[in-house]
């Protein structure tokens, strides 16, 4: 019995609607942190499950994939209905955006059509009232006999008001009212009528924009209140040449908030704490309990020095997703398809690789997923083969490390510079791709712009969590075990242990590689330990320097550092590179072999292993040829 | 003694660090992505169609 | 003419739908025939072009514009 007096308690509630209605916002807001984001099965489409107590009763709300219809077209369409056919929901609501209620009603008719009873809920109200729109809740209500309500998304009297709604309403007092009888034998009849395949499915829209049209005109009173907020932004931001430099502008801004404001300050007590008195303290202890010497150089400089030089760069990586998911919640990043679609179809890409590729500055592995979603396959490859060029988290911190070390004075703007370089050079190996490998063939670009708005915090921070936290979890996986092996690598040649690094393994495996590089100005085997290690993990290259060159050195200011190096007459870091092979470097590490998850899944998605030989040496290859030219053009122009 | 005592815990989270790594190999799961589309229109990249 | 020819600013009513690949989707965005749609901005180069319809903007290609018929209504 006290298990069905617990069922009685739980209530499943769905959440449907339309893109861009706030709902995620909605689910963001009533379940908090409490959810979880899985899959749904046999498909990359996201899951997002979350529950919530309130008023005695355990709440467990479902947020499916936003879509404008069910036609079961797409995977995410497909999940949509299935789910409400399919599973028992004690309610399900349908979020619609009132300012932008004759499109979002689409996907209501068509689910009641389908007999799935519904809440209605009037989203964005404020947005509807600024815009001109009344709408009249009790009349909508009367004539589609489903309930309504109404709520201003972000606002918590709102989101309580909602919950309360959902535990008191009794769905079964409502069915389809005369008026959606009708529509719906409109609809059965001319499915009856003999038409097929495309013809059937027009007429049904007609009718279904037709008995909107008919809704409308009694429940929703439209004035004129001259341009929007949106359309006076969008007159500068997604209109004509003008709207590319203020792209940049942005991105630039967002960069110097991200660097030279929030992080600097953070990520040097980070450094502070780390080098300094946390290995004092380790130090110290490992001394005191008599541990051996090379165990205590293992932790102290594989350990410490290698997670510890990446971990300084998670804040960095952190703040940057706060950035972009910020801009993202704008709804800026839909006009950055539109204005990027131009070029990107002149280098053989269409507009919509636009979106998969943004999502390369996150990580490799969702974008290159995400080229899926393109319907050809040039498209698809093309955009594969160009995500792993964008600086993704795990490049963030060789560029942060390198740019602080080697120009101290414009740290941000060289890591800025460099995430143009990947940019420019997704471009310019596509266009080259589409040159020599492959035809041009037309695609179509679609893409609704949605209103600017106040981006919800609690999306963007549940968002900044969800794609930063791996970070956390690969510093202390795959980063952790690396730094181990590279410590012993470093330590131990086939006599055992080594007074010198450079008599171990890894500086006889460095130095091969290494001396590839020899015309590019890092051609010493602690570049090249570093540069195959990268291609384990992007961070390790910084953790193997790490390793190598101690944190201490790593983290020091670049003056100290130079000095410390000068003065002591070894091999540190400062003295190993010049500022302009660094920037070599820097170049080749933005460039080359993508990392093995990136690898992996590239073989996955085109099902090719010659695709990802290809992939890995094709990179590798046009790194190694770009960052040649940057060092020795810069020293044919006076640089060092 | 000290030494055995960190060098068995080391080797312990050496060995849990691997089976994560191969955990995510065999289920194809990756740490450092969230799987949401950044594409700025709050749908998952496929309703792009 | 077709909604590729219009300019920024433009008001047209929408007269009929070529076929293509989009129609559907289109349709399903609420661009039927009967419906007015204003044409609000290009991107740089003049491709894709933003329209807005039923309280909503939508971006596209020219030359799926081209498959759209319309006339001015103001």
């Amino acid at each position: 019995m006290g298990a069905a007096v617990a069922m009685d308690n739980i209530m499943k509630v769905a959440l449907t609607g339309n893109p861009n209605t706030g709902k995620s916002t909605i689910f963001n807001e009533i379940t908090g942190a409490r959810q979880k984001i899985g899959n749904w099965p046999g498909v990359t489409v996201d899951k997002k499950e979350g529950h919530v107590s309130y008023d005695g009763k355990e709440i467990h709300v479902i947020d499916l994939p936003g879509t404008y219809s069910v036609n079961a077209r797409s995977p995410e369409e497909k999940i949509v209905i299935d789910f409400l056919l399919e599973e028992k929901m004690d309610l399900v609501v349908d979020v619609i955006d009132s300012s932008n209620i004759e499109r979002n009603l689409f996907l209501t008719v068509q689910l009641l059509e389908k007999g799935i009873p519904m809440l209605l809920d009037l989203n964005m109200q404020d947005e509807a009232k600024r815009r001109g729109i009344k709408l009249d809740i009790k009349k909508l209500e009367n004539i589609l006999g489903y309930p309504v309500l109404v709520t201003v998304a972000r606002d918590g009297k709102s989101i309580k008001n909602l919950l309360h709604v959902f535990t008191s309403i009794s769905m079964d007092s409502y069915g389809p009212s005369d008026r959606l009888k009708a529509h719906i034998a409109k609809i059965n009849e001319i499915e009856a009528s003999g038409l097929t395949g495309n013809d059937l499915q027009e007429a049904i829209i007609k009718q279904r924009y037709a008995f909107i049209d008919e809704i409308l005109s009694e429940v929703a009173e439209f004035s004129n209140v001259g341009p929007s907020f949106t359309e006076k932004v969008d007159a500068f931001l997604a209109n004509g040449v003008l709207a590319l430099p203020l792209f940049l502008a942005i991105l630039y801004a967002v960069f110097q908030i991200t660097f030279e404001w929030i992080d600097q300050p953070i990520a040097d007590a980070l450094d502070d704490f780390i080098a300094g008195d946390f290995t004092d303290w380790v130090t110290g202890a490992l001394e005191g309990a008599e541990v051996a010497d090379w165990m205590q150089a293992l932790l102290v400089d594989g350990i410490i020095g290698g997670v510890g030089s990446v971990l300084v760069f998670v804040p960095l990586i952190f703040i940057l997703f706060f950035c972009l998911s910020f801009l993202d919640g704008t709804g800026y990043m839909a006009r950055v398809a539109f204005i990027m679609d131009p070029i990107m179809r002149r280098v053989g890409l269409s507009g919509k690789s636009v979106m998969p590729l943004m999502m390369g500055f996150g990580c490799g592995v969702p974008s290159i997923m995400g080229a899926r979603a393109l319907d050809n396959e040039k498209d698809r490859i093309l955009s594969i083969l160009a995500a792993p060029f964008l600086t993704c988290g795990a490049k963030l911190p060789i560029m942060a490390l390198f740019a602080a070390m080697f120009f101290p004075d414009n740290a941000a703007n060289v890591v800025f510079v460099m995430y143009i370089v990947g940019v420019v050079m997704a471009i310019l190996s596509t266009k080259l791709l589409t040159a020599t490998k492959y035809k041009d063939e037309t695609a179509t670009f679609l893409l609704e712009l949605p209103p600017y708005r106040m981006p919800d915090m609690k999306t963007v921070l549940l968002e900044t969590w969800d794609k930063g936290k791996g970070y956390l979890v690969k510093a202390g996986t795959i980063i952790f075990a690396g730094c181990v092996i590279i410590w012993f690598l470093g330590a131990f040649n086939f006599d055992g242990m080594v007074e010198e690094q450079s008599e171990s393994f890894l500086a006889s495996i460095g130095a091969v590689v290494g001396a590839l590089f020899t015309f590019h100005g890092f051609g010493n085997w602690e570049a090249g330990a570093a540069v195959i290690s990268g291609i384990l993990a992007k961070e390790s290259v910084v953790s193997t320097i790490g390793v190598l060159y101690g944190l201490a050195d790593v983290s020091a200011e670049a003056e100290d550092a130079v000095e410390t190096a000068e003065a002591l007459g070894t091999t540190g870091m400062a003295a190993a590179f010049t500022s302009l092979s660094a920037l070599a470097f820097m170049v080749f590490s933005q460039l080359y072999t993508p990392c093995v998850t990136a690898l992996g899944t590239i073989k996955k998605e085109t099902n090719s292993w010659k695709m990802m030989f290809f992939a890995a040496g094709y990179m590798f290859a046009l790194a190694w040829v770009v960052s040649l030219i940057v060092y020795q053009g810069g020293r044919l122009l006076g640089f060092e | 003694m000290a030494t055995y005592v960190i060098g068995i815990v080391l080797a312990a989270l050496f060995g849990l660090a691997c089976r994560h790594i191969y955990n995510n190999y065999k289920s194809g799961k990756h740490d450092c992505c969230g799987t949401d589309c950044g594409c700025g229109c709050g749908c998952s990249c496929e309703s792009h169609k | 003419m077709t909604l590729k020819e219009c300019k920024t600013g433009m008001t047209v009513r929408v007269e009929s739908i070529g076929d293509s690949i989009l129609k559907e989707r289109l349709m399903t965005m609420g661009l039927i025939p009967g419906a007015t749609v204003k044409v609000l901005r290009s991107a740089p180069l003049g491709d894709p072009m933003a329209i807005g319809i039923r309280s909503y903007n939508l971006a596209m290609r020219r030359d799926d514009a081209d498959k759209i018929n319309v006339t001015q209504v103001g």
